[in-house]
């Protein structure tokens, strides 16, 4: 059994590209690929628009360069300090100003360098770990930032500001793989991979992708309720398609 | 990790009780110890490639584990080889292997490749959790010395049960320390300490679905020390006489030839 089928995929430099499908469709093992962190048993995965041998030769720069946030990536989390959880990744790959580093990937986070950086990383709060989770990646300044389910398991407000948060994140140039089974946060990206059973449908821009509303029902995606409301009222009389609750309310002004 | 991995396939193997197999196998392994003799050793492999044939098992699947079981039996090998006995076979260099250690390495090198395969045949062909019952149903007499037979298969089920389930997750923590400029290259020494990143984590997870384990257990109504009916009933049959005949036979087999072909050194 392949966990991705054959497929061919470009990503350019400072896309903001969400990766959809259900449970098992492959998405964490293509992110796997796309990070270098397994090697393909077919074809070649071009990482800076060269092969690398996987894992032999490929250089720890390209390692360093390409950010990978598990799922609950808290849940690999080993160090005594929040300093030195975050400082893990920097030492590794033995860049300078360990601290300076640290404090910025922290704030950046959204984390004050000086409450946290010698507290426990097992004794923070949900929210506050995931943030850990996420300077210990940027603290190396990866030119990619992939991150598999980055809010699963983290409450409305703080899902909210997180999204917000990559966003901005997301605007310097970087590019930003997320996976997601929701496609109501995918709703956002500049482009949205599916895949099913280890098969890409699409990999096109939201709108285009969400039109297909029967597909995505079929392979197990739930569209986000605005799209859903659209399309049945598209069904009646000539609606446009909305992806958003703001779209949809003022589709539906114009209409009254 | 191959050994100790359940393949199921609709093999008489398979069907046969767990408590049969498992004395089988301790039959078997009894059989290798009783003696030094190659004759014993011969009819033990023959019995257990006749297993492996029976056991529907793909043979790439014990060829994978072999390897494993290979690094091992060499290391006994070359052991012995170097530090046993006087007389020079050969050189190697600066390295001199002796005609006895030789003799006494093939040998101990296939017994321990006999004990690993013997074992991975059971576990290959018995799902983990009938071998924790087969164990707790031969362990049972011990229940009158107020052994706590049912609490330890219990145990055995759930350590077992668990070895995938912590396999993968050791594989995840891995990748991800590895995303983080993990390198484990490096002296032992060095090697050791930049393990800590992979098993801390790891202990952290095994002792956190353990504790949801055990609410998930007592929300069912799990009490320890209380008398359980089991959903599976077992029943002795066919295939459990033929599993018992054929382990006679082996059995009978390596004692009557205990004497010929004997290692000596």
């Amino acid at each position: 059994m392949d966990a991705v089928k054959p497929l061919s995929l470009r990503i350019a430099k400072g896309e903001w590209l969400a990766l959809v499908g259900h449970t098992g469709s492959g998405k964490s093992s293509l992110a796997q690929l796309m990070a270098g962190l397994t090697s393909p048993t077919k074809g070649i995965v071009k990482h800076f628009g060269r092969v690398w041998n996987y894992p032999k030769d490929l250089p720890i720069e390209i390692r360093r360069r390409i950010g990978f946030l598990f799922q609950f990536p808290e849940h690999q989390f080993f160090a005594e300090t929040v300093f030195d959880e975050v400082a893990f990744a920097a030492k590794n790959f033995g860049l300078d100003n360990v601290q300076d580093r640290v404090k910025e990937s922290l704030e950046v986070a959204g984390l004050s360098f000086d409450q946290f950086k010698d507290r426990s990383p097992f004794t923070l709060s949900g929210g506050e770990k995931r943030k850990v989770a996420l300077a210990s990646v940027m603290v190396c300044d990866p030119e990619v930032l992939i991150l598999d389910e980055p809010s699963a398991g983290l409450d409305g407000a703080s899902k909210k500001a997180f999204w917000d948060w990559l966003r901005d994140y997301s605007k310097e140039e970087r590019t930003v793989i997320f996976i997601t089974h929701s496609l109501e946060e995918a709703v956002t990206a500049e482009r949205v991979l599916v895949l099913s059973n280890g098969t890409l449908l699409f990999a096109d821009s939201p709108r285009e992708v969400f039109s297909h509303v029967n597909t995505l029902r079929r392979v197990g995606l739930e569209p986000p309720i605005a799209t859903e409301i659209s399309y049945e009222l598209r069904k009646r009389a000539s609606f446009p398609m909305a992806l958003t609750v703001e779209e949809l309310v003022s589709a539906l002004d114009g209409d009254l | 990790m191959v050994v100790g991995q359940y393949i199921p396939t609709d093999s008489v193997l398979h069907k046969a009780l767990a408590e049969s197999k498992i004395v089988m196998t301790l039959f078997l392994i009894i059989g290798a110890f009783i003696s030094q003799s190659f004759a014993v050793l011969a009819v033990l492999f023959g019995a257990l490639v006749l297993l492996m044939l029976v056991s529907n098992v793909p043979l790439r699947f014990y060829a994978k584990s072999a390897k494993t079981v290979l690094i091992l039996a060499l290391f006994t090998f070359v052991f012995n080889a170097l530090l046993t006995g006087q007389e020079v076979l050969f050189r190697l260099g600066p390295i001199a292997f002796k005609t006895e250690g030789v003799i006494v390495g093939v040998f101990f090198g296939l017994r321990l490749f006999f004990l690993i395969f013997v074992s991975t045949v059971l576990t290959a062909t018995t799902s983990p959790v009938d071998l924790a019952d087969g164990l707790n149903n031969l362990l049972r007499p011990l229940e009158l010395l107020k052994v706590p037979v049912e609490e330890f298969s219990l145990i055995m089920t759930i350590a077992l049960r668990f070895i995938p389930v912590l396999a993968d997750e050791a594989d995840r923590i891995l990748k991800a320390q590895k995303a983080r400029g993990l390198n484990l290259s490096g002296n032992i020494l060095q090697r050791v300490e930049k393990l800590v990143p992979i098993v801390i984590p790891l202990f952290v997870s095994a002792f956190m679905k353990a504790e949801d384990l055990a609410v998930a257990m007592e929300v069912r109504g799990y009490l320890p020390g209380v008398k359980r009916t089991k959903y599976k009933v077992t029943k002795f049959e066919g295939v459990d006489v033929m599993v018992f005949a054929f382990t006679a036979v082996v059995f009978v087999a390596s004692y009557l030839l205990r004497g010929r072909w004997v290692l000596t050194w």
